[in-house]
């Protein structure tokens, strides 16, 4: 373990934002909290039922569940609570004449392929393929909705009501309910992936896995087709049919950005929206604070950053300020410990970033920028410092940038700086000097009762070594880049705790200023073992850690996996104050756990939402992905 | 012959593809050591089927062909790479072609763990007389003496060793051909009744399937019972052989030559000109999208109707099976080769799920996210040495090896992995297989319906590439030589100049006469029996079950970080 003081260019950095340190993160709650929103401090207890791991072929197979909590909260003594799983609805399924995870094309209809199959965000019957990743519970009027959204390079999004039952509080999708929900005024989805319900009983969605326009630009044909399967595919979205011969409708800047659904509960009336203003890159989720303003934004890949907007507003997220987290590493030892600093990356709104998208407001018509519009550039030196512009290392690897006359106007100026922020923000960030270093960043949940912000990493390695991969040298993640992190390499992963503080500056009442390990998972070696031979982290630990949600006043992180390190997939609980971890929760052979989300109190009831991705055929879910909830609780 | 630019940025992506992961092990702490395991002493793997236990290599499904080096000597180029990773026909939505200019190996597999690629087995091999080896092959582990299957006599009392779930009864696949053709190509059973398996010959894969490089080979279809039966259920030969006329049809894409049938009779539009009428061809005019259907006959034309059964355009119906027996190499007295009686793999695969077109576009375009988003993550196969293993495509596969003693026994699950590598994730497959869509045409010896016992290689024409070109002459040429390994110097004289290019006389026989290259001379095939009779004795299958003497020098041992092939563009010849 080393441990290094702060050096002289992380103390100026420290000082350019006007941290208030104190009144902050105590037991008492935080300022700023609206108390619209329902968010209670009051203590619960909790704990749960451990699960077994599976390790027979019956619970290696089907969905293992906690089915009791110890509940204590201000109201009611310790008591016992059964809760259970519960199926809400399965890819697939049809309901009111739509078909749960079909894709639909910029003209509303379904994608048809030679075979007159219709294309459903789903894989194959034996689980192989994409599919729903996350759904949302949002409470609207008199009604309850579920919002989902699917995870193909053509993305989907659907709307269904929750009937609830009154005496039990069971979940129910309302027969007739299902609506399709058209994304094609802001261009259609794209790889959906973690959400939010809001403060604002709004889903809070994610476009992943935005695609290189440099890699666009330099490779696309005639027809805008470019080899890379991945943006390729979208061109079907595009298309009157199947074909994806035609991609020249298609534009890497529509895809990369975070989408809001608002449902009006008394006419059950969608509002579709992208939030521009909050910036492009491989958004693994949007999770906004107490505040309705500040809002924290993790960007799954290799080398990338970790962002955090400040909207003008409460509630609207079309206006603000983004910024661009710096790693300033205080000690190396296990996931490392850093001072975070944030940096500026402008104000603007969405309206003016979508219309650099769309200047004709017509999007059928591909007039967005090309790449170069954005940049210059100039290759590298071997040593990846630039001979004139910017050297930068992102997911991109080592370039050398400058900002372009974007608006053409003839300066670069602010005006231009500002739309490269929002559509090339990881490498707009990487210039500033911002942290372009973490791998795979995945969940985020907040702990408002203790200030405390929790990021999970699906591993250490890479961007996050010290010109290594994955423990073998390799300078090629930091070549060119600031080398901010430099740490030991964890295939298992972590989750992070981040302290907050309240910044005058930043005019937030939420910002990190620090980021240390919370909890780690362990390689360990089974390859001696018959039994847990397909196990390469502790199985009694995380692995490989994807999203995360705290249940509010409690001590417990619920910590869902990703991962082909544990052969099952498992859900934690983990207690932050004693440390204790308890398996709650395994999903069958070859399924990832996706969309925890502790919903705790939906007229007096308490879930938390899980989805059962890609699980094997030959599983009890037989290869489809479904939807469901854990529960009921009274956390009341 | 279409050749695509595809960038070196979108290359990564791309490549990755191709190898269809879905997670698993991903120990990335093995660079270091060494691939090489000692067998100066031949010690018996100890091979335990009832578990899932990986002994040697979690990427077991990444075939030792794909650790060739393809530089050879003064910097020369080999290109076997182009017989599997090209671009797929849709529903084969994989283009893994971009593999041909690059390994792209997660850092698990960088290493060659089919260490028995580097064993000298020249003492071994010594050890054998010709006429010990002879007796060998030429016993059948198959068949015994009253006509029974001997393996399935096995399986009816499963040995406990066997029984995965330990329920005292076999729950994988139970051997019934009998390879006992009939001049229609049909298996007969000893009470001669038609066991539905019907023999096809066809233009052998590529390189290793080639008996010159170590083993004679078989493949033979049969399709579900329904597909065999009328409308009231009974079986009809006739029906069945128009079924199979059908589905030759659907999957070469092409018109198939049938004996002149009566449409009115099976109410089927067979040739396609709008009349119920007589036909002599099953006419390919399959565009649902346009209202151009098909449809097969008798009871599975209700199935059809119905939705319980299926027909596409490159796809097989749902339980569609294939057996493929691996042989030894006999020969003749007259000193040519044959299919040998002893069996050194009989290989299985059934179709037991229909996905459609769209649900494997999503499966392919779901292995390029998971592959970007974990690019070190290993493919988790599913499946047990008992039931088989899947490839998420709707087929499972089942293997039996040869014990040490020279009878067949389930292959273990690492084993059973080697399986998935090939018949998934591929440019180069047709609904994840390779014989049948190389099949024999109907102006062939019957139409193509034979078994390799029956007529040989010798006589067959060359295949062509729909562009025209000739296929093992393509190999050739590209590979300038014989085989992935090049270490098939019996083939490299007989066809290639000192100066490395190729004799075009023997081009020219080899048009009309694929035997021509295909066949050993017996001396080899004697050896070839040998170098396998010694991974046989020592289980050796999960280090590597390729057929050679001496030590290969054209694989890496470690694949370099990044390593290119040398291949400037990808061949592709659709």
């Amino acid at each position: 373990m080393k441990l290094k003081t702060l050096n002289l260019a992380m103390l100026m950095a420290l000082s350019a934002s006007t941290l208030s340190l104190t009144g902050c993160g105590g037991e008492d709650g935080v300022d700023g909290i609206d108390s619209s929103t329902g968010i209670g401090l009051t203590d619960i207890q909790v704990s749960f039922a451990p699960v077994a791991l599976p390790v027979d072929s019956i619970t290696k197979n089907d969905i293992q569940f906690t089915t009791e909590a110890e509940v204590t909260t201000a109201t009611q003594t310790t008591n016992l609570q059964t809760v259970g799983y519960t199926k809400l609805i399965a890819t697939g399924e049809t309901n009111n004449g739509e078909t749960f995870g079909a894709v639909k094309n910029y003209l509303g209809n379904p994608i048809q392929f030679a075979d007159t199959s219709e294309y459903i965000c789903n894989g194959t019957n034996d689980g192989v393929g994409s599919g729903l990743d996350h759904f949302s519970i949002l409470e609207q009027g008199d009604n309850l909705y579920m919002i989902s959204q699917f995870e193909c390079q053509i993305g989907a999004m659907y709307m269904s009501k929750l009937d609830q039952d009154s005496t039990t509080g069971a979940l129910s999708v309302a027969a007739n309910s299902l609506k399709f929900i058209d994304q094609s005024p802001e261009f259609g989805g794209f790889v959906h992936c973690a959400g939010q319900t809001t403060p604002w009983n709004s889903h809070l969605g994610s476009e992943e896995y935005e695609t290189d326009a440099r890699m666009v630009e330099a490779d696309a044909d005639i027809s805008g087709i470019t080899g890379d399967k991945y943006y390729d595919e979208t061109a079907m979205f595009w298309s009157t049919d199947s074909s994806k011969d035609d991609a020249t409708k298609l534009n890497p800047y529509y895809y990369g950005w975070t989408p809001e659904v608002q449902v009006d509960g008394s006419t059950d009336a969608i509002t579709y929206m992208k939030h521009y203003s909050m910036g492009r890159f491989s958004h693994e989720l949007a999770y906004v604070m107490p505040d309705q303003k500040t809002v924290y934004l993790s960007d799954d890949g290799e080398n990338v950053g970790l962002f955090m907007f400040v909207a003008d507003t409460a509630g609207d997220l079309s206006v603000g300020t983004l910024y661009a987290a710096k790693w300033n590493q205080v000690s190396d030892a296990g996931l490392g410990n850093a001072v975070m600093t944030w940096i500026d990356l402008g104000h603007t709104d969405s309206a003016s970033i979508r219309a650099i998208l769309d200047p004709d407001t017509d999007i059928t018509t591909n007039d967005a920028p090309k790449f170069s519009d954005i940049f210059a550039t100039e290759t590298p030196n071997p040593d990846g410092s630039c001979p004139t512009l910017t050297a930068v290392n992102t997911s991109a690897g080592n370039e050398c940038l400058q900002v372009a006359d974007i608006n053409n106007d003839t300066f670069i100026d602010a005006a231009d700086e500002v739309i490269a922020s929002r559509l090339e923000t990881r490498r707009y960030a990487a210039m500033q000097g911002a942290t372009t270093e973490f791998r795979k960043e995945e969940g985020i949940t907040f702990n408002a009762r203790d200030n405390k912000l929790y990021v999970a990493m699906s591993e250490v390695a890479r961007g996050m070594e010290d010109n290594m991969k994955n423990g073998a040298p390799e300078t090629k993640y930091d070549l060119g880049g600031n080398n901010d992190i430099k740490l030991d390499y964890n295939k298992c992963g972590g989750v992070y705790e981040l302290d907050l503080a309240a910044d005058s500056t930043i005019g937030s009442a939420y910002v990190a200023y620090s980021m240390k390990g919370l909890i780690a998972g362990t390689p360990t070696d089974y390859s001696a073992n018959a039994v847990l031979s397909a196990n390469s982290c502790d199985v009694n630990g995380i692995s490989m850690p994807d999203n995360v949600t705290f249940l509010e006043g409690s001590d417990v992180l619920v910590i869902g996996e990703d991962s082909s390190l544990h052969e099952n997939n498992m859900m934690w609980s983990y207690n932050i104050k004693d440390k204790s971890l308890t398996r709650i929760f395994t999903t069958p052979l070859g399924a990832e756990t996706t969309s925890p989300f502790w919903h705790k109190d939906v007229n007096g009831f308490s879930y938390m939402t899980t989805v059962t991705q890609h699980p094997d055929i030959g599983t009890v879910q037989n290869g489809e992905t479904e939807t469901g909830v854990i529960g009921t609780f009274n956390f009341n | 012959m279409t050749m695509k630019h595809i960038s070196l940025l979108s290359f990564t992506s791309t490549l990755i593809t191709a190898t269809l992961l879905t997670g698993c092990n991903d120990a990335n702490n093995v660079s270091s050591s060494s691939p090489t395991k000692d067998y100066s002493i031949a010690h018996p793997v100890t091979v335990n089927l009832l578990n899932r236990h990986i002994v040697n290599n979690d990427a077991a499904y990444i075939p030792a062909q794909c650790y060739t080096k393809t530089a050879g000597k003064d910097d020369k180029i080999h290109n076997p790479c182009f017989s599997c990773h090209t671009e797929g026909l849709a529903p084969n939505y994989i283009n893994d072609s971009a593999f041909q200019m690059e390994y792209d190996f997660r850092t698990y597999s960088r290493t060659n763990r089919w260490s028995n690629l580097f064993k000298d087995r020249s003492v071994d091999v010594a050890k054998i007389s010709d006429a010990e080896i002879l007796n060998y092959v030429r016993t059948s582990n198959y068949i015994n003496e009253k006509d029974e299957i001997t393996l399935a006599n096995r399986l009816a009392k499963v040995p406990e060793q066997w029984d995965v779930n330990q329920d005292g009864k076999w729950n994988g696949y139970t051997p019934d051909s009998y390879f006992n053709f009939d001049q229609e190509g049909f298996d007969v059973a000893p009470d001669q009744q038609d066991t539905g398996w019907r023999a096809f010959a066809y233009a052998p894969f590529f390189g290793t399937f080639w008996p010159t490089n170590g083993s004679t080979n078989d493949v033979i279809i049969r399709l579900p019972e329904t597909m065999r039966q009328d409308d009231s259920g009974n079986y009809s030969r006739q029906i069945y052989k128009l079924n199979l006329a059908i589905v030759e049809a659907m999957i070469t894409r092409k018109n198939i030559a049938i004996s002149n049938t009566d449409e009115k009779r099976y109410q089927v539009d067979l040739n396609r000109n709008g009349v119920l009428d007589n036909s002599t061809a099953v006419i390919y005019n399959w565009a649902p999208t346009e209202g151009k259907q098909m449809s097969y006959v008798g009871m599975a034309k209700t199935l059809q109707q119905q939705n319980k059964l299926h027909l596409a355009a490159g796809l097989y119906p749902e339980g569609t099976e294939f057996l493929h027996s691996v042989r030894y190499i006999d020969q003749k007295e007259n000193g040519g080769i044959q299919l040998a009686d002893r069996l050194k793999e009989l290989r299985y695969a059934k179709k037991t799920s229909w996905n459609k077109y769209s649900q494997l576009y999503n499966a392919a375009m779901g292995e390029e996210f998971e592959s970007t988003q974990f690019p070190d993550r290993l493919r988790r196969v599913i499946g047990n040495s008992e039931e088989g293993v899947i490839n998420g495509l709707g087929w499972t596969y089942q293997g039996f090896i040869e014990d040490q003693n020279g009878n067949l026994r389930p292959q273990s699950f690492e084993e059973s992995m080697y399986c998935i590598g090939c018949h998934s994730g591929l440019g180069a497959t047709t609904d994840s297989s390779f014989a049948f869509a190389r099949k024999l045409g109907s102006e062939q010896h019957q139409a193509g319906w034979f078994h390799w016992t029956q007529r040989g290689l010798h006589g067959v024409p060359e295949p062509k590439f729909p562009d025209g070109s000739w296929q093992y002459t393509e190999y050739l040429l590209q590979n300038h030589s014989a085989n992935e390994f090049r270490n098939n110097e019996e083939v490299i004289a007989k066809f290639f100049n000192a100066d490395g290019s190729v004799k075009n006389a023997e081009i020219d026989i080899l048009h009309n006469d694929i035997g021509h290259l295909l066949l050993p001379s017996p001396e080899r095939a004697l050896t070839l029996n040998k170098a396998y009779k010694v991974i046989v004795d020592e289980q050796s299958y999960i280090y590597g079950r390729d057929a050679h003497v001496k030590p290969v020098t054209t694989s890496w041992d470690i694949v370099p970080i990044d390593e290119k092939t040398g291949i400037k563009s990808p061949v592709i010849h659709n």
